[in-house]
């Protein structure tokens, strides 16, 4: 199950990971065995529909999963804050922290930083702007509050906020959705992460705020180096940023690749249907049908046996799909995807009839 | 299917082409701003300001912009959800007689309630978790019809099976329906009195992308079974472009193009449109080096207090001088292409060929 997803490069490797909610109603497995890696000054984007996991990944990272839900299983190797070395440098298992614990709280919001989807639900309303920003800092930091507060006039200005100065004394209400979600951004600057999560930064904004966030953010990462590891269900998003994608299904990978194979050549059935699914700009003005995938995504409680995608796909093998769990096959470096019709042959896959299928995008 | 609004407009009241189903002329819904101990008027918030447009019998008309630029105020001063502060709504009967909505009472307003309709955007929300399948689906019908007992359960399950559900499920409550099934309720309650003019806001923008695309393709199924007339609300170009005959583009207020999908999509006549749609990420990773993205500086402007002369000169990489001063009219650069902007027919603009690169 725990493939070897190590490639030399690794900032964070993600093996097994298995993060349960146990309800009055039953146990949802909103991760169920999910194994990738974040390499070092590289976006990598988790796409998936809502209820996929996507979410919860990022959080089990953080050690910040809501409760009743809590990490069963698996491993979050953190490769330490400095360069990776061939000796492996300082590795710590995040999965197996106290998520209350000193050591999680130094890395969290230091070298591993978040900023979340709603801005507006994320700042604390009866806090300035500027308090927000220094708290991180003076926590991990030896700065004095000046300098807190001339760090903060700098990340606010560097993140696109006009007149930083007068802004520090602002409340997130007195901001736009745009500027609110830029404070986000500078908050977690604050302490130079190795690695910013962001979860669907973009989606509670317009499409012209949208385009300035991703541009911000690409700027950024060019500029400070830093890994981003974002959550997203938007595909425009993910092609426009990534470097490497991972497609999750019900709370398991069913693919993972460079950006350019998940699109142009992609394996799975899922991911397949996906791309064909996204209205693309241009092009559907001469469509008469989108191209749906059928069914809904199952209840939680219920989850199909086999293939969690089995009752939905259209390559489905009954006595196959549904009767065991498919297994995840290499198909590269950094490239698997998890379905039975790459079982057989696995290294002559390039001739199989799905190949052909795989959908251009020209 | 080309509209003429210069015509509508001499020929005063009376809608000029049969096919116009409503005609919106010079739409206003300005919300006041109070302030002080006496709650003072002391501005307004000019969500729609001087909108016209016409929607055309059995056509999908699209309103598309960011958020706060009044394309949903709009959609819900055509329902009366909202009492318009100005303008008229020429609305056409089955009878071909023509009548304004905004001075009408809401007891007059009861018959045109069952024509015109809305689909909301939020499933979760707009369905009482109360009540039924079959209540929420059958009261328009009890309410309005009388119908009960057998013959509700029928019709009920009739539409339950036009929106792709099944009838067995009429006993259960919402909390049982995942997001795409409750958009499909909510679609059948809209459906059940058989309107004429569907008011769609935001409908699809809840659901996932697999979803969005069944319920996109019911409701163009829909539009061919009932000869429905959608008016459709929405910031997602993609779910315009497919879905939609004609677009129209609003920016703090006020209409700024309006013209065939086709048109608007391919040659744009106003840099706001030209922004939003370079905006739209393209989903195929090799376009990300040969797209040169216009990225809007600033903010969208305050429609408390919006900006002198054109809205959008802020932020307008063409701007000069006379757009800060001299506020443009909306007018007919090309047949049924209207633009608001004073150098509509100079501008060379980029729009969005058939293969989604920009051009």
């Amino acid at each position: 199950m725990a493939s070897d997803v190590t490639n030399g490069n690794s900032l964070i490797e993600v093996k097994g990971l298995k993060t349960h909610f146990f309800l009055d109603e039953g146990t949802v497995q909103a991760v169920n065995g999910v194994s990738f890696s974040i390499d070092r000054h590289k976006t990598l984007c988790v796409v998936g529909e809502s209820g996929c996991g996507k979410s919860v990944t990022a959080r089990s990272i953080l050690q910040i999963v809501d409760h009743p839900g809590r990490i069963v299983e698996g491993q979050i190797l953190y490769y330490g804050n400095r360069e990776y070395n061939s000796a492996g440098g300082e590795v710590i298992d995040l999965a197996a922290l106290n998520p209350r614990g000193k050591e999680i709280r130094s890395i969290r919001g230091k070298d591993i930083s978040m900023i979340f989807q709603e801005p507006m639900t994320s700042l604390s309303p009866i806090h300035t702007v500027g308090n927000q920003i220094t708290e991180a800092i003076l926590l991990h930091t030896e700065l004095t509050q000046k300098e807190a507060d001339a760090r903060a006039v700098e990340l606010l200005r560097r993140v696109g906020i006009p007149r930083p100065e007068d802004r520090l004394k602002a409340y997130p209400f007195q901001l736009s959705g745009g500027m609110r979600q830029r404070v986000m951004i500078a908050m977690a600057l604050s302490c130079n992460p190795v690695l910013l999560i962001a979860d669907e930064p973009t989606t509670a904004v317009d499409v012209t705020t949208q385009a300035q966030i991703l541009e911000l953010l690409d700027e950024l990462k060019a500029e400070l180096g830093m890994a981003i590891l974002l959550i997203t269900h938007d595909l425009g998003v993910v092609a426009e940023t990534a470097d490497d994608v991972v497609v999750m299904y019900l709370g398991q990978v069913v693919e993972r690749g460079d950006v350019d194979s998940i699109f142009h050549a992609p394996q799975h059935p899922y991911t397949q249907a996906l791309m064909r699914s996204i209205p693309k700009l241009g092009v559907s003005r001469h469509l008469q049908r989108l191209d749906s995938i059928r069914g809904m995504v199952p209840d939680p409680y219920n989850r199909p046996n086999g293939c969690m995608f089995g009752p939905r796909c259209e390559h489905f093998m009954p006595g196959r799909c549904d009767a065991a769990d498919p297994p995840t096959i290499q198909l590269g470096l950094n490239r698997e995807v998890k379905c039975f019709l790459y079982e057989d042959d696995a290294k002559a896959a390039s001739t199989h009839p799905i190949f052909a299928e795989g959908q251009s995008l020209k | 299917m080309t509209t003429n609004l210069n015509n509508l407009q001499t020929n005063g009241a009376a809608a000029a082409d049969v096919e116009t189903l409503l005609e919106v002329k010079n739409l206003q819904m300005w919300f006041p701003i109070s302030a002080g101990f006496f709650r003072k008027v002391v501005g307004h918030v000019k969500a729609v300001d001087d909108v016209s447009f016409t929607v055309q019998k059995g056509e999908t008309l699209g309103l598309v912009g960011e958020s706060g630029c009044g394309k949903t105020t709009a959609g819900r001063c055509i329902l009366r959800a909202y009492n318009p502060t100005g303008g008229q709504l020429l609305y056409r009967q089955d009878n071909g007689e023509v009548i304004d909505l905004v001075p009408l009472s809401n007891n007059e307003l009861k018959p045109f309630r069952q024509q015109l309709r809305m689909i909301f955007q939020d499933p979760f929300n707009s369905l009482n978790p109360r009540m039924t399948v079959l209540d929420i689906v059958g009261d328009p019908l009890k309410i309005n019809y009388g119908t009960s007992g057998k013959e509700l359960e029928d019709r009920v399950a009739g539409l339950l099976r036009q929106v792709g559900l099944r009838p067995e499920y009429m006993r259960r409550y919402p909390h049982a329906f995942s997001g795409g099934e409750r958009q499909r309720l909510g679609i059948a309650r809209s459906l059940a009195l058989d309107p004429r003019l569907v008011v769609a806001d935001e409908a699809v923008s809840a659901l996932d992308v697999s979803v969005r695309a069944q319920i996109l393709n019911l409701m163009r199924q829909l539009q061919d079974d009932f000869d429905l007339t959608y008016l459709f609300v929405s910031h997602d170009l993609s779910v315009i472009e497919f879905l939609c005959d004609r677009v129209v583009v609003m920016y703090v207020g006020k209409i700024v193009e309006i013209a065939e999908t086709e048109e608007l999509f391919s040659a744009p006549l106003h840099p706001y449109t030209e922004a939003l749609l370079s905006a739209v990420p393209n989903p195929n990773p090799r376009a990300r080096t040969q797209k040169k993205r216009i990225v809007l500086e600033g903010d969208v402007a305050d429609p408390a207090r919006p900006p002198s002369g054109c809205y959008f000169h802020p932020r307008c990489r063409f701007a000069k001088d006379r757009c800060s001063q001299e506020a443009p009219a909306l007018r007919q650069i090309s047949p049924g292409h209207f633009a608001a902007c004073h150098f509509a027919e100079e501008l060379t603009l980029h729009g969005v060929n058939a293969d989604g690169e920009m051009v």
